[in-house]
């Protein structure tokens, strides 16, 4: 059977990507200095997220507002969500993920996906009339539902811009909380609690920075790694980290302060 | 007369948001047009040489005032 548009099944990934031990989830993850993928950033993906065209590599970096980098929002909010890892459904669902696991107010970002993509026409792995609700779509002729930028100018022709923009978003609000049992079951079936997955997040993001950093002042051009999620605590396992003066193992128990080392 | 075509103020964003949004709005560009950014993360410079050096876009120019920078970058 055909999983739901941005839905993943987390028991369906190859081990190659993602796999259950006794200690926790194993996210295998790849660094490079550089990456050729038309973006050509510094940093790390998910290895089941490599050849995602829309997939950025990133940094340590968090937000100015959310405590959180980019690749820790990929791992838990969607690939452990059970969450697709790009596409604008995806997105809206690990959005509403993030804000419940960082306390972050994510209008924003659904506003800005709005403004940039959606109200020209453009929606990654969906036609756009099939990513509206249907309710939008009832009076506008179906000669015009299959070019997304003239769907987008009948839309604003009947509704104003601002009916428009103030209905799009809360789209957005209503397919991110179309995820949120899907995440729940996700978590659970992969033996994590929800109810940890604040303190995993910070745990995750202290041994991506620690690791990060001695990867940025070392100069190492690529590493493979392993993330491993627990409840109690979480690792990145570098491989060969030797090779560049790196631990082979860097670990912190969620919701301990990280020692010094 | 601006010597850009589309700004993108990328103020407030932490790497790789700058780049991506970059992107973002030079593929609704057209070839030759300039886009400027003005970002706050200090990584966003190593990060545009390399994104316009595997783009083949162009980095007309960087420069830094205070806590910003700025980049003009020609679409190829």
């Amino acid at each position: 059977m055909q999983a739901a548009l941005g839905f993943r099944d987390v028991y369906a990934y190859p081990a190659a990507h993602l796999s259950l031990t006794l200690e926790g989830v194993r996210v295998p993850v790849s660094y490079r200095n550089t990456w050729c993928d038309g973006f050509g950033a510094r940093g790390w993906k998910l290895d089941v997220s490599r050849s995602d065209p829309a997939i950025i590599a990133s940094t340590r970096v968090t937000g100015e507002r959310i405590p959180t980098s980019v690749l820790v929002h990929d791992l838990l909010d969607h690939l452990l969500s059970g969450f697709d890892a790009s596409g604008h459904r995806a997105e809206a669902m690990a959005l509403v993920q993030l804000g419940e696991r960082t306390g972050s107010d994510i209008r924003g970002d659904y506003l800005q996906m709005v403004r940039e993509d959606v109200r020209h026409g453009h929606v990654n792995r969906e036609p756009l009339s099939a990513f509206l609700p249907a309710a939008l779509l009832t009076d506008v002729p179906a000669d015009k539902q299959a070019d997304g930028r003239g769907l987008m100018q009948a839309l604003q022709a009947q509704l104003g811009e601002v009916e428009l923009e103030r209905r799009l978003v809360r789209h957005f609000f209503t397919l991110g909380e179309c995820g949120k049992r899907h995440a729940q079951d996700s978590w659970r079936l992969l033996g994590l609690k929800t109810s940890r997955r604040t303190l995993i997040g910070l745990t995750l993001q202290r041994v991506l920075s620690a690791v990060d950093r001695r990867v940025e002042e070392r100069g190492v051009e690529q590493l493979q790694a392993v993330f491993i999620v627990g409840n109690e605590q979480c690792a990145l396992e570098v491989e060969r980290g030797n090779a560049f003066g790196l631990r082979k193992r860097y670990t912190s128990r969620v919701g301990e302060a990280w020692p010094s080392d | 007369m601006p010597d850009f075509d589309m700004e993108l103020d990328a103020r407030g964003l932490n790497c790789p948001l700058p780049i991506l949004r970059a992107k973002k709005s030079i593929n609704a560009m057209n070839a030759g047009q300039v886009l400027r950014i003005i970002a706050t993360d200090p990584g966003s410079v190593k990060d545009f040489e390399a994104f316009c050096k595997q783009t083949g876009n162009e980095l007309l120019a960087t420069s830094q005032d205070g806590g910003e920078y700025q980049f003009n970058i020609r679409k190829s």
